[in-house]
């Protein structure tokens, strides 16, 4: 899979082409009775090969980063800045700032610090959330109004508090943005620009604004295949573990494969798979959500030896000669993802919606902004947490990238705000 | 024959005609019917997103009356002799015997069909009756049974309908308008405070965006009044939203320097019952 190739995949578009990836009408109504009678069986998943998916051994997390590594955002950043081009050269362009806006777990952040690095342009760096609970707007006299270079925010979320003040801070930055002389691009989560455009009525303070298109079936094929292309120098197939059917193209899987590839892209008629169709609905083209399920579907043979593995993958002077190998994708009916936990109500509500918003937060902010008793939020964060929907890194909690479809359902549920992706 | 002189022995079958299995399979029947509905319908409204629940649950009622109705139309005949004068006599007695002994239970019954035509509060509305606030949890057939805020249910015969008030805050909608009062030192830039109070309740969790948020002010002699007017995103949060307001509005005010108004000036002035409005 080529690096251009994989550059395609990426497409910022006005707000009115956004597409999610179509969700067939049988699958809807499958879903829908069966959130009402839960015993129905999915009729989708083949009984005869459950036992054999049951004993599938856990592929170990080395073999799973060198099949799905971490996604770098470099093809990312050029597809964004082809995208600025005509606005970038533009002398006298209508408006200075370019929100970029995509869904919470796209990585949209760090495309745009990716963007910034190449191009060395400044990247505004966001006041302590202290300040932004405070009245002091000091910091805003510091912005750079009349740089002559392009000014990048990678992520608005951390300009942003839902707090009294913070809304404030928020206000008064976007009123200095929009005097500025200087051009801004700025990246804000879906979630977050939802509440920007539909709470505080300051989507038209932006000059422009669009939206990471999401991943479509062939889009999460081709970005698979170029992140197990990454380090995998061994050639690997991957095929669904109840069918035994190619869930991506073999010709496009291992390195050393690439040649044949660009021949033989698109003579099968049968990519992309079915798997990979159920997975760019269910994650709703989000890249993040998406690689996220897909390191989880990934397993072993029962009768592989999981450290051996581990070391032929790794081992690039063996691949060259190695036989192609093995790895067993669960069908994606059979895949456990999070579920927000039963009994979940509006504390849990407000704290996932706050989680979104935000892009993750520390304990310490959560207890600010949410007026309930410390008691109680710990034990809800360890709640979600223990269900897999939210996960604590870097001192800080966030919505868990796998637990994220079932969370955007149950603030749906709920009647939360929602966001447009 | 002249209804005077229908006996008992006229109006009913003789009791070797009447089939009490069959009777006793639609007593049964009815009460299992009704017991589904009163399962079902919940069940239903928990899968479909909350707004439905507002249509759904008002209808169980009406299905088990419907239930009743229908069992007892079924029954009648295999215990009364089928002929007009038999019915006019059957209903009439049962009629005069409830009108006596039963009056203001046939009252409730009565006002408990009207109430589920007219609908002055259906299940998931917050109703004052009788000077009683709180959620209605269900509707039987003689008394609706109150929620209230401090936790006590509340059972209100139907027939309070006749000649009582009933307010509803929120008639079968989900929203319902809640508001959240301050009073501050009148010497005061008032944009910025109506600024300050907008943003707190853009910051509440609580609060409903589809629906406005406004700051109203009005000057009285010891303070100037602000009502922040909003929505709650589930309107059985009323309490807990107004609560919210007000915690995060005092502390607003507070860190912007805003004074309020001396607690003596406040003691001395009668409030407007509307200021105690959810």
């Amino acid at each position: 899979m080529s690096e251009e190739a994989c550059k395609t995949i990426w497409n910022f578009v006005p707000p009115a082409k956004f597409k999610l990836p179509a969700e067939p009408a049988s699958r809807k109504a499958r879903s829908f009775f069966q959130r009402l009678f839960p015993g129905i069986r999915n009729e989708d998943s083949e009984s005869g090969h459950e036992a054999v998916q049951s004993e599938l051994k856990n592929a170990p997390g080395a073999l799973v980063d060198w099949l799905a590594p971490f996604p770098s955002w470099s093809q990312a950043a050029t597809a964004i800045e082809e995208t600025l081009s005509p606005w970038l050269e533009d002398e006298i362009p209508d408006g200075n700032s370019m929100v970029m806006v995509a869904p919470y777990g796209s990585g949209l952040g760090k495309m745009l610090a990716a963007l910034a690095e190449k191009n060395h342009w400044r990247v505004l760096a966001a006041p302590d959330y202290r300040i932004l609970r405070s009245r002091d707007f000091s910091w805003l006299a510091d912005l750079p109004l009349n740089s002559e270079s392009t000014v990048v925010i990678p992520r608005l979320e951390e300009f942003f508090l839902r707090h009294f003040n913070g809304l404030e801070h928020l206000r008064k930055f976007v009123e200095k943005i929009f005097k500025a002389n200087s051009r801004y691009i700025i990246g804000c989560n879906s979630w977050l620009w939802h509440y920007i455009a539909s709470a505080m009525h300051l989507g038209d303070s932006f000059s422009r604004v669009c939206y990471l298109q999401s991943l479509q079936a062939q889009d999460l094929q081709q970005l698979f295949c170029w992140l197990e292309s990454q380090q995998n120098h061994r050639p690997t197939v991957f095929r669904q573990a109840d069918n035994g059917s190619f869930v991506l193209p073999p010709e496009l899987t291992g390195k050393g494969r690439v040649e044949v590839a660009d021949n033989i892209a698109g003579a099968k008629s049968e990519f992309p798979s079915s798997f990979l169709k159920k997975l760019a609905v269910e994650s709703r083209g989000i890249p993040l959500v998406a690689w996220a399920i897909w390191r989880n579907s990934l397993r072993l043979a029962p009768d592989e030896d999981v450290a051996e593995i581990a070391r032929e993958v790794a081992d690039n002077d063996a691949a060259a000669t190695a036989k192609a190998k093995t790895i067993w994708v669960k069908a994606f009916e059979n895949i456990e993802l999070p579920v927000v936990p039963e009994g979940a109500g509006q504390a849990d509500a407000f704290l996932l919606l706050f989680l979104l918003q935000h892009d993750g937060l520390t304990a310490e902010t959560i207890f600010a902004l949410l007026n309930f008793g410390r008691d109680q939020l710990i034990s809800l964060l360890n709640r979600l947490q223990k269900a897999g929907v939210v996960v604590f890194e870097n001192n800080v909690w966030r919505a868990s990238w796998q637990g994220y479809p079932a969370i955007r359902r149950f603030l749906a549920e709920q009647d939360h705000l929602q966001d447009a992706m | 024959m002249s209804p005077e002189n229908v006996g008992p022995e006229q109006i009913f079958r003789d009791f070797d005609q009447i089939p009490f299995f069959y009777i006793i399979f639609l007593v049964l029947a009815a009460i299992l019917l009704s017991s589904l509905v009163r399962r079902l319908i919940p069940s239903l409204a928990r899968v479909l997103p909350p707004r439905f629940s507002y249509y759904l649950l008002p209808m169980m009622p009406i299905f088990r009356l419907m239930i009743t109705g229908l069992a007892l139309l079924m029954i009648v005949p295999t215990i009364v002799k089928p002929s007009m004068q038999n019915f006019i006599a059957f209903f009439g007695a049962i009629g005069l015997a409830l009108g006596f002994a039963f009056k203001d239970f046939a009252s409730s019954l009565i006002a408990g069909i009207i109430a589920v035509y007219e609908q002055p509060y259906r299940v998931g509305d917050r109703v004052t009756i009788n000077g009683v606030y709180g959620e209605v949890q269900s509707i039987n057939l003689r008394a609706l049974k109150l929620v209230t805020p401090d936790d006590d249910a509340v059972t209100i015969p139907h027939n309070c309908i006749w000649n009582g008030m009933v307010m509803n805050s929120n008639d079968g909608c989900r929203e319902q308008q809640c508001s959240a009062l301050f009073y501050l030192n009148p010497d005061h830039d008032a944009e910025m405070v109506c600024q300050i109070l907008q943003d707190v309740a853009l910051a509440s969790p609580y609060t409903l965006f589809s629906r406005p948020i406004r700051v109203a002010v009005r000057e009285m002699p010891w303070a100037t009044q602000y009502r922040i007017r909003a929505y709650p995103v589930d309107g059985r949060d009323a309490f807990a939203y107004i609560s919210d307001l007000t915690c995060r509005g005092k502390a607003a005010l507070r860190e912007a320097g805003l004074k309020f108004p001396a607690a003596g000036g406040i003691a001395g002035q009668a409030y407007d019952a509307t200021d105690y409005a959810v």
